[in-house]
């Protein structure tokens, strides 16, 4: 069981899941061990602005833009900062876990907020090649940087 | 042809049977227990910081913590059986039952208990997990059946009974079986972290290890001057690929098991300096023990402890 659910949506792990899935997805054993894999992470952070507004749309007060998690470039490495560094990748990747799950406890975090402009962004970090070829050119020139998944989210009400 | 065949299949038969029940392994797993445990503590200590996440307020609601899986992983046991309004109080409960059982003074019941509790928080907020937190349970999952509390316990301390171990005995047959699943899980685990590296097209051209070790929300080092020696990243990326892929072959064989046993020490030691995982490369280097020569490692133990602690030990 712990050697065919390493990879379960393969044929075998699928045919003969049945007879344990029960168990494995239980226990744990259900896991795909993938660390930094296939390929590692770039930088990435969630950047949004809450908006507070009337029922006829007019601001009620000053909209509000957050980053998270806070620290964007993740330079605090405490244990405890880190979870919410991990956290944000685990939601931001999939859009409707945004919607789902981000949205809501955002709102409920910002008593009167009625919409959420939220986006991810990403710093691509250079391919090795493309550093070596440009040595000249600083570091940071070479980031470069994409909002993706760009959406704004009703509260739920 | 029939009797050659008949005695094959009897060594056969007598292999597995030793492979499986041949020796007790208590100094293995007495050392692999507090050594588990004890990073799994150390963990947990920090993550009552975050133990808003696993309750009202979390990000994932009570509720839904089953939505973030795919059908394909849904657990089919809800094993958080608490209200989020007690979770603060639950994982102190804890963080307790991981203490008891780091010094060994737990038992198979309760530590299938801290591990139920311990599944149940990975259960309640899957999004905040770190891998030390998924490995380090499962490994608690087969530890709380051996018999793991017998050697480097406080237990041996106050009992005055001598441990032995019987192969005919059910509860010593379980106890060995699971330290040979232990062994076998951590071959899959590393093997497997192997193959998906090989899926990844940086992995595959040498150069992953330059986008993990510049990336600021993994490493708290400036390392950009390693673009000067980028021979370095294809070497790193390669080495820890074939580290992977080969640990099992390698570890099993005798002949090669020290070498890769160090490599392996040196490897998570560096992710846990560069990358700040050091929790999660104290939880590999720990199941090394289960590698290490009983004798050896009693040898070792008995150097280390001071005369006062050696009943810690005694067998």
């Amino acid at each position: 069981m712990m050697i065919v659910m390493g990879n379960g949506s393969s044929f075998l792990g699928r045919y003969l899941g049945q007879y344990y899935f029960a168990v494995a997805n239980t226990v744990g054993v259900n896991t795909t061990w993938n660390f930094f894999s296939p390929d590692p992470a770039h930088i990435m952070y969630i950047h949004y602005i809450i908006h507070f507004d009337d029922e006829y749309g007019n601001p009620t007060q000053e909209s509000k833009e957050f980053f998270y998690p806070e620290q964007k470039d993740g330079s605090d490495f405490s244990m405890n900062v880190r979870r919410h560094n991990y956290m944000m990748r685990f939601i931001a990747i999939d859009p409707a876990r945004v919607n789902q799950f981000f949205v809501p406890w955002v709102c409920k975090q910002n008593p009167g907020a009625t919409k959420v402009q939220f986006g991810l962004i990403l710093n691509r970090i250079p391919s090795l090649d493309k550093v070596i070829t440009l040595q000249g050119t600083p570091y940071s020139d070479l980031l470069t940087t994409e909002e993706l998944n760009p959406n704004v989210f009703n509260c739920p009400r | 042809m029939f009797l050659i065949a008949q005695d094959s299949l009897k060594k056969l038969k007598n292999m597995i049977s030793d492979f499986l029940f041949g020796e007790g392994h208590f100094e293995r797993l007495g050392v692999f227990r507090f050594l588990i445990f004890g990073v799994m503590f150390y963990i947990a200590c920090y993550r009552q910081m975050n133990v808003d996440q696993y309750g009202p307020d979390a990000l994932i609601p009570g509720s839904q913590a089953f939505d973030v899986f795919s059908d394909f992983y849904r657990p089919y046991v809800k094993l958080f059986f608490w209200p989020d309004q007690l979770a603060s109080t639950v994982h102190i409960a804890y963080i307790a039952l991981l203490a008891l059982a780091t010094v060994g003074l737990s038992n198979r019941p309760l530590m299938i208990f801290t591990w139920v509790i311990a599944q149940g928080f990975i259960q309640r907020n899957f999004s905040i997990l770190f891998g030390a937190d998924v490995i380090g349970t499962l490994f608690m999952f087969y530890l709380a059946f051996t018999r793991c509390n017998e050697y480097f316990s406080l237990r041996r301390m106050i009992s005055k009974k001598r441990v032995t171990f019987n192969p005919k005995l059910w509860s010593d047959q379980l106890s060995t079986m699971f330290f040979r699943l232990l062994q076998i899980q951590l071959f899959t685990i590393y093997a497997y972290t192997g193959f998906e590296k090989l899926k990844g097209s940086t992995w595959w051209d040498g150069t992953a290890l330059w986008t993990v070790l510049v990336n600021p929300q993994f490493t708290s080092f400036d390392l950009l001057f390693l673009k000067d020696f980028p021979i370095f990243f294809a070497v790193g990326t390669f080495v820890t690929i074939i580290f992977e892929v080969y640990f099992w072959v390698m570890v099993s064989n005798k002949k090669t098991r020290p070498l890769w046993l160090v490599m392996g020490v040196g490897f998570h030691l560096m992710i846990g300096v560069l990358l700040g995982l050091m929790s999660f490369s104290l939880v590999m280097i720990s199941t090394y023990v289960l590698f290490v020569y009983r004798s050896n490692l009693r040898q070792c133990m008995e150097k280390v402890l001071p005369k006062n602690l050696q009943r810690l030990i005694s067998l």
